[in-house]
């Protein structure tokens, strides 16, 4: 329940407690430094950094193809995409044209990765709120995903998949068919057993509906993005407002909802996930032939410059700030990460609500460590 | 608005302003660093600029210009433009004011300029380090950096 009626008469002491870092609902190594007045939270503070692996600072001693398993790490939960940032930022200083099946092979990527990454989400979300058939059904769909992606390029979480210049490898035969396969498995079980266990049950609806509400306007300070901020009722898809890749070319549509809350959070998840096949069964009619990789010299020297490409990752608005000096290795390379704003927005949101709340709110922003902390 | 309208318009609401165009950066517009906070209320605020969306700040670090230039990124939700405003400091020193009491999302980009390059931001409601622990000594991300524990790759 969202509302505790205060005993005037009881007396209670405010105290601290460090939930974190190693507590199995923060999703990693986040610490949140809570002020409570008996069950109720007073004041948060996190803390973040336990899993700075200074990427960046590597980032500046490697030549640019070298970056790319690098640029996985940032978000090893949704390793396509962070790597496509990265591949990205470097083809644009580059002035690199890539082949259209190459971009068709990033966006399926993508998407896969998107389903993989969300179902991640639904299944710890409800794990925290005490549902373990949910997660059970979210992990086993997972592997799915992970499968078709290790028949790709070997790899279950860190890909290493992106090139720049396009992808390390082509699909295997007969990929799409597993894939359209997977869809028709997949799609109807979102229905009839992800949303049909959870969505009316009362308990997983009192415990989110109303709970953890974020107002628009607070969302936009804190830098909030991707589908936290759709859930406050702004349409900030990176693929509809600055469209990269072929994306232009898909027809998809962005789901929004405007309470804010912790069940709107998880909702938007959801429809994501139907958009992600709708899109990926388009991919598959699409898919031209062709080159998959764009030939460029064997040492790759970058013009001196500097830019910024930003994508819609899973979790939102993941950039790539890229300086070059013109040199084999980048001179400065940033990731602006969707996680490290979510976690900055807990400070504001985790006040003067339930104890038993905060696990809720926090799942609920899909938040991931190493990407805060890169 | 593109760069050049963003900077007419600028330096027309601030006439000590003198904004520029980078030479690197398409999308970024030089100014003084003592001009920046009154920039940043200004475009936060104006309604042709309406830059709400603070998305990150971060550090380039230049020894041989001796100069640690910050990079500031904003994006406009309602009018769909992006801007991005460069600043040079000083290596020795180098100090600002704080924009986090305009975009409270600068507040975590901040420590972490201040973490990784040294950057002092004034007036900054709670400036300490966020991905090093208390007590590191040293600027990471700055090119000089050095420590026992940093091998250099032979090449």
């Amino acid at each position: 329940m969202s509302t505790f009626p205060p005993n005037p008469d009881l007396v209670t002491e405010e105290f601290e407690l460090k939930m974190g870092p190693h507590h199995p609902s923060t999703h990693g190594v986040l610490q949140l430094s809570l002020t409570l007045d008996g069950e109720r939270v007073v004041a948060c503070r996190p803390n973040v950094g336990f899993l700075h692996r200074s990427i960046e600072k590597i980032m500046e001693h490697r030549t640019y193809a070298q970056g790319v398993p690098l640029a996985d790490r940032v978000d090893y939960c949704s390793a396509m995409t962070s790597s496509l940032a990265y591949v990205m930022a470097v083809e644009k200083l580059l002035d690199l044209t890539i082949p259209p099946r190459a971009e068709y092979l990033r966006v399926i990527m993508s998407e896969l990765n998107r389903i993989a990454s969300h179902l991640l989400a639904y299944g710890t979300f409800t794990l925290d709120l005490g549902g373990t058939t949910p997660f059970l059904f979210g992990f086993r769909d997972r592997e799915k995903v992970l499968d078709l992606f290790e028949e790709t390029c070997g790899a279950r979480l860190l890909y290493n998949y992106m090139r720049i210049g396009g992808v390390a490898c082509d699909i295997k035969p007969g990929f799409l068919d597993r894939m359209i396969a997977f869809l028709d498995y997949w799609e109807p079980l979102l229905s009839s057993e992800y949303e049909a266990i959870i969505d009316e049950n009362p308990i997983f609806y009192n415990r989110t509906k109303g709970v953890g509400v974020l107002s628009q306007a607070d969302a936009l300070r804190y830098g909030v993005c991707g589908p936290n901020l759709r859930a406050c009722g702004l349409n900030n898809d990176i693929r509809k407002i600055e469209p990269y890749s072929v994306y232009p070319e898909l027809e998809f549509d962005v789901p929004i909802r405007t309470e804010g809350d912790t069940f709107a959070r998880y909702r938007i998840r959801m429809e994501e996930l139907r958009q992600s096949a709708r899109i990926l069964r388009q991919c598959a009619e699409k898919l031209p032939k062709g080159e998959y990789l764009a030939r460029q010299p064997y040492e790759l020297k970058v013009p001196a410059g500097e830019t910024y490409v930003r994508i819609e990752s899973s979790r939102g608005d993941l950039g790539c700030y890229l300086v070059s000096d013109g040199s084999e290795r980048p001179y400065r390379c940033k990731f602006r990460t969707p996680s490290f704003s979510h976690c900055s927005v807990f400070s504001h949101l985790f006040r003067d609500c339930l104890f038993s709340d905060i696990v809720a709110m926090s799942a609920s922003f899909d938040i991931v460590l190493p990407e805060t902390d890169r | 608005m593109n760069r050049d309208e963003f900077i007419k318009a600028a330096n027309q609401a601030m006439p000590d302003l003198h904004a520029k165009a980078d030479t690197a950066n398409p999308d970024a517009i030089v100014v003084n660093s003592a001009d920046l906070h009154g920039l940043c209320l200004w475009m936060r605020d104006d309604p042709a600029a309406q830059l709400t969306y603070f998305e990150f700040v971060t550090a380039q670090d230049w020894p041989d210009r001796d100069e640690i230039v910050l990079v500031y990124s904003l994006y406009s939700h309602p009018l769909g433009h992006r801007l991005m405003v460069k600043t040079a400091l000083p290596r020795r020193d180098p100090q600002i004011e704080t924009v986090s009491d305009i975009w409270e999302g600068a507040n975590w980009s901040e420590r972490e300029v201040y973490d990784l390059f040294g950057v002092t931001f004034s007036r900054h409601p709670d400036l300490r380090r966020i991905m090093m622990f208390d007590g590191w000594e040293g600027y990471p991300l700055r090119k000089d950096y050095t420590h026992p524990n940093l091998i250099h790759r032979p090449e």
